[in-house]
């Protein structure tokens, strides 16, 4: 911190500057608090009135008149139609059949939770259509006291407590710049830390403890100088700024947060509808293998292992057809290679759900075209999806039809590179057909090759759409890999998100570990 | 008074430890062009480009017109530039590219339409006006290039080997074409090329300078009649200036450069830095250009014997490369009766048009 | 030396191509035969070549109807178009300036930024499905197209930035020295001079991303559960369905789908190679 960081910057200015940043900073995080504790305490109030009413009802008392509270009764026989089963309520006073004619608008409710509170249990809970009403229901002398309150909404947004608190964390500010050097920093620090008051009152103290932390940082940044050279920075790139804002913002909203949400989620265990924090819980399972053998697909391990074989599987095909046709269509005497290339090329063009679906209609039964193909030449019938083999198989058939024109195409490019008078000086020389492919060929294909595996195998290591539509994981979830798997877990198994987040994140360091280190080793394979 | 000053200018780039310009100094008076000139990799471009303010100076000055640019963007510095590769706009026709940086200033479009007519005119460009680059030769993409330029009537133009991209026969003509431009609008002009001739043809000044150091500041004249030091004698001149390595001795009031099979007397008035008493000066570089070699004698000429290796007509004149005890010389000289490879001639030489250069320091004498 | 005479070893090259060719056409064959093959297969099979022809299957397609009686497929068509085009459209506008910033400007963190999109592109956007889904719930936006775009561009714009940048790259940097000694500003620069130069660029670009989000199937099957709302990709998906499946419907769906990006990925099929392999290997 040099005597002229504070001499050339005014000092009131400096100082409210920084308010200005760590102020907006602070806001948003108490307006996230406010949020937060908004709906919280709306549901307390509401709830509790909810719950104030039901007991009311219970003893035989009224409710209050805002609440729709009443008891319903257990199912009883109608005497009409002797195979029906009728509730009936009462509420007010009046009996009447729930759910005749004329219907209530809140039979619905009533008749839904009556089921719930059926065996036992006691509801306590907001309705999920977002209109701020709670429902309470209880078993009761004489049936089930169920209360739904009135709408309402949760807290309007304290712009006024904001700006109170703004206003007084510059003055503070302020202040301190006047008064000396010391209590610049004091300022900085008390003006910030106002902001913390609202939030402190509601009792977030999670928020708090990060204005607090922000003030002490913004305070201790100004006292090493970094804030002016921060702002300075920025005054100074506020070309680049300018340009770079709307895509960075649009990142960290649509990337970032959903990225550092997945990572929280693995923290949390979600079962039906209820979030528990199970610190490395989930982790430790997946990682465990879940209580399962190595050959169960159920854990990690096997999954792990049919994606790396999976992924090596594909690229070797790939690359061997690839590399295989490239060299077939770049020889001088083909005749009719535009058209040959554009062909083969297809299976690129169509989209790749297309493509397993169809696929897995043609390994699909007796008429499938694999299987006829099979029975024309005399073999007999093979049940694609029994298997695990088969299955897998099935999938990489259908992952190499889609995925060798990629590597076809970026061996062709590169054959095109490779001078012809190369191999013309090559045959003077006396060298053979293979001597000039392995020192010709060979190192003008793997520095593009070399790039075109790793992406092809990240590529493929996340290929969900073939997995998931071919074999669809069959025969019983062993030939699903990472990505199916973890999707499995969200969508199928009981939405187990937190297991399914944390499977996410074990994936998202595997395929990081692969970015960084495998790739390179592919890549420093190229000639210098 | 639109001069140009550079002072203590230095240059350096991050991780590379010797600075590629370490310290200019250097004054561009008004209405002159000074042509900075070098081999590749001399600093010429990166001095531009710091004028122009596409490159910041790591430290120094610079003034354009008694005002501080240094830390100015381009765009506040009142200049222009041609690049080598015109640098036209693509997507706009002739009119819109000079018109550009007029309509950047919000000039009022009939003044616009007046001074882009008005170059265009006196360019030659009236025709293309509503062309895009793309259909338009190199020479002439080069004047739309310089017309962008002149439209905007800048302080200082800047050109950085505008010519290096035209054939030989066309860079004769914008050669002259930038000349007559220069005069005409009597500008201030800093103009950058590793050629000698376009150096010699188009200077007020000429700088020289090789590895970021400034060699020599003077008139065409005076680089090639008086060259500071070796490099400079051998830069300018086709073909360069032959070099033979002699021992100088001084007598009393006179001196003599000896070397393999040639001893050449020096008159001292020739050479001032010789001073009698400078007997540290010993191992010279006698330099005497081609056209100065001659195969006949007149007056107090000195011969050199040799055997011509080879001989390459040019049509009204001769190079002979001959091979002699000193050493290969070339010599220029008129088609006339010249001796054929293998012949052995005298080649004669006069001591009063001489350069001396101090071996080890190689500068002048 | 050219042999004028007949080669057999050519020749059985050649045979063997267009064998592969024909295996390799085969499966496409078989859905364009089975889209206007009558009757309900229960699996894609048989000779490539339709014994009768009808437009049973694309009458069925077309003309499938919703709860409240409305054309679903024109329904989801226009939700595929839709889709794509907005998710192309915020893609693009929201990444040229930064595409730009990256390419040209020198800003601490820029070295950071590179690295940040390019690793971003290379991971899957199944990896990002779960929170966005959970996000999407709390705000309410699930089975809305408005959410699907917004999932959409979380992939599309680090694939923009990354291929705008590329090409920005390409551009030729005295254009803009020659501006900027005009006296143009970095933001008339990148309006005058550099937009219009990079127009193909963009429009390989945008394409790029119609596509994808076009073809995109996973993601719209999760996130949209009313039948109005889907688009083609699971409308197609959802006619070959766990225990029936009807191929015919299938293959006419297919191919109504596949034609308009099959043309878009033939035009753009040269830029393809060359830019996946110099982002890659550019790094």
């Amino acid at each position: 911190m040099s005597e002229s960081s504070y001499t050339r910057v005014p000092v009131l200015g400096r100082q409210l500057r920084d308010f200005m940043f760590a102020g907006v900073l602070a806001l948003v995080i108490a307006s996230a608090a406010f949020v937060g504790v908004r709906n919280r305490e709306l549901a307390a109030r509401q709830i509790d009135l909810a719950t104030r009413s039901a007991d009311a009802v219970a003893d035989g008392r009224d409710a209050l008149p805002t609440v729709h509270a009443a008891i319903v009764s257990e199912p009883r026989i109608s005497t009409k139609h002797s195979y029906l089963r009728r509730r009936t309520i009462r509420e007010g006073g009046k009996t009447r059949v729930l759910g005749a004619e004329p219907h209530v608008a809140d039979d619905k409710l009533f008749y839904d939770a009556a089921n719930r509170a059926q065996q036992g249990a006691t509801i306590a809970e907001m309705l999920p259509d977002g209109s701020g009403r709670a429902l309470v229901a209880h078993k009761a002398p004489g049936g089930i006291a169920i209360a739904i309150t009135a709408p309402a909404a949760p807290a309007p947004y304290p712009f006024l407590v904001f700006i109170g608190v703004l206003g007084l964390g510059a003055s503070l500010v302020a202040a301190g710049a006047l008064v000396g050097r010391n209590a610049q920093r004091l300022g900085t620090l008390a003006g910030i830390a106002t902001l913390a008051v609202p939030t402190l009152l509601w009792q977030s103290w999670v928020a708090a403890s990060l204005i607090l932390a922000l003030a002490f940082v913004v305070a201790a940044m100004q006292h090493i100088g970094v804030s002016d050279r921060f702002a300075r920075g920025l005054v100074t790139h506020r070309v680049a700024l300018s340009f770079l804002s709307p895509a960075a913002v649009a990142m960290s909203v649509l990337v970032a947060a959903p990225f550092v949400i997945g990572l929280l989620l693995g923290f949390y265990d979600h079962h039906q509808g209820t979030w528990t924090f199970v610190g490395l819980d989930n982790f430790t399972r997946i990682l465990s293998g879940n209580g399962h053998s190595l050959d169960d697909p159920l854990n990690f391990w096997f999954i792990l292992g049919v994606t790396v074989l999976w992924t090596v599987a594909n690229i070797a095909l790939h690359v061997t057809v690839g590399v295989s046709l490239a060299l077939l269509l770049s020889r001088k005497w083909l005749r009719g290679k535009g058209i040959f290339r554009m062909l083969l090329i297809l299976p690129w063009a169509i989209p790749n759900y297309i493509t397993a679906l169809m696929w897995k209609g043609m390994f699909q039964g007796q008429y499938g075209a694999v299987n006829s193909l099979l029975h024309a030449v005399g073999l007999g019938d093979v049940s694609w999806f029994g298997s695990w083999a088969t299955a897998f198989s099935a999938n990489v058939i259908t992952n190499t039809w889609l995925g060798f024109p990629f590597m076809m195409v970026v061996a062709l490019g590169a054959l095109e590179t490779i001078p012809k008078e190369l191999y013309e000086a090559a045959s003077v020389d006396g060298a053979s057909a293979w001597q000039r492919f392995r020192h010709i060929t060979l190192p003008h294909l793997r520095p593009a090759l070399g790039p075109a595996v790793a992406l092809g195998s990240i590529w493929t290591f996340n290929m969900f759409n073939v997995i998931f539509l071919v074999s669809g994981g069959k025969p019983g979830d062993s030939t699903n890999i990472l990505v199916t798997d973890a999707y499995r877990w969200a969508f199928e198994r009981g939405d187990r998100y937190g297991m399914a987040a944390a499977e996410g994140t074990i994936i998202f360091l595997i395929l990081l570990l692969w970015t960084v280190f495998g790739t390179r080793v592919v890549r420093s394979k190229e000639p210098a | 008074m639109c001069d140009l000053e550079l002072s203590g200018i230095r240059k350096q780039y991050d991780g590379v430890a010797r600075p590629v310009i370490p310290d200019l100094d250097l004054v561009i008076p008004a209405h002159k062009m000074v042509v900075l000139v070098g081999p590749s990799g001399c600093g010429k471009s990166t001095t531009l480009r710091m004028v122009a303010g596409l490159e910041e100076p790591t430290a120094g000055k610079i003034l354009i017109d008694g005002r501080d640019v240094t830390h100015l963007p381009p765009a506040e510095r009142d200049i222009a530039m041609v690049f080598q590769s015109y640098a036209l706009y693509p997507h706009m026709t002739v009119f819109e590219n000079m018109a550009f940086g007029l309509r950047i200033k919000h000039l009022p479009e009939a003044e616009i339409r007046r001074r882009v007519e008005a170059t265009a005119d006196s360019l030659g460009l009236r025709p293309y006006l509503e062309r895009r680059p793309k259909a338009l030769s190199g020479g002439q993409k080069q004047r739309v290039a310089i017309g962008r330029a002149v439209v905007r009537q800048p302080k200082v133009f800047l050109f950085d080997e505008p010519l290096s991209n035209l054939d030989a026969k066309l860079r004769g003509d914008m050669r002259r074409e930038i000349a007559r431009i220069h005069r005409e609008l009597n500008a201030t002009a800093m103009y950058v090329t590793h050629d000698q001739i376009e150096a010699m043809t188009l200077a007020d000044q000429i700088v020289v300078l090789k590895d970021g150091v400034v060699q020599q500041i003077g008139t065409p004249i005076d680089i090639y009649e008086k060259p500071a030091n070796r490099f400079v004698a051998g830069f300018f001149g086709t073909p360069s200036m032959n070099f033979l390595e002699a021992d100088l001795t001084q007598g009393a009031g006179s001196a003599s450069a000896r070397g393999n099979g040639f001893e050449i007397p020096v008159p001292i008035a020739n050479v001032p830095s010789l001073r009698p008493a400078a007997a540290a000066v010993d191992r010279v570089v006698v330099g005497i250009r081609p056209e100065r070699l001659s195969l006949a004698k007149t007056g107090d000429d000195v011969p050199l014997r040799g055997e011509v290796a080879m001989r390459e007509v040019l049509g009204a004149e001769v190079v002979l490369h001959v091979e002699s005890a000193a050493g290969p010389l070339t010599v220029r000289t008129d088609a006339g009766a010249a001796p054929r490879p293998g012949d052995t001639v005298q080649v004669w030489l006069d001591p009063k048009s001489i350069h001396l250069f101090d071996r080890a320091s190689e500068e002048r004498l | 030396m050219k042999r004028r005479a007949f080669n057999v070893r050519h020749a059985l090259v050649h045979a063997a191509l267009i064998v592969l060719v024909a295996v390799v056409l085969y499966p496409v064959m078989l859905v364009c035969k089975k889209a206007f093959e009558p009757g309900h297969a229960t699996s894609l099979g048989g000779s490539p070549l339709p014994e009768h022809v009808t437009t049973q299957h694309f009458r069925d397609l077309f003309g499938a109807r919703g709860p409240h009686g409305e054309l679903l497929f024109l329904r989801q068509a226009a939700n595929s178009i839709i889709i794509a085009l907005a998710t192309t459209v915020v893609g693009v506008v929201i990444s040229c300036t930064a595409a730009y910033a990256l390419s040209r400007l020198r800003f601490p963190g820029r070295k950071a930024g590179l690295t940040t999109f390019l690793v971003v592109q290379m991971f899957p956007a199944t990896l990002l499905m779960l929170p966005l889904y959970v996000i999407l719930d709390k705000l309410g936006l699930l089975n809305s197209m408005v959410g699907l775009v917004l999932v959409y561009s979380t992939t599309a714009i680090p694939f923009c930035v990354w291929t705008l940048k590329g090409y920005f790259d390409s551009l030729p940097r005295e254009l803009e020295e020659a501006a900027r000694i005009d006296g143009a500003s970095p933001w008339m620069i990148f309006r005058r001079i550099i937009l219009p130069l990079a127009r193909p660029g963009i429009a390989v670009t945008a394409l790029f991303s119609f596509m994808t989000a076009w073809n995109e199937f996973i993601m719209a099957s999760t996130f949209m559960t009313d039948e109005s709302k889907y688009t083609l990709p699971v409308l197609i998906q959802s006619s070959v369905g766990q225990f029936s499946a009807d191929w015919g419907l299938f293959a006419a769906g297919a191919v109504v789908t596949s034609i308009p990006v099959m043309v878009a990925f033939y035009v753009l099929q040269r830029s393809l190679v060359g830019g996946l392999t110099a982002g890659a290997v550019k790094g």
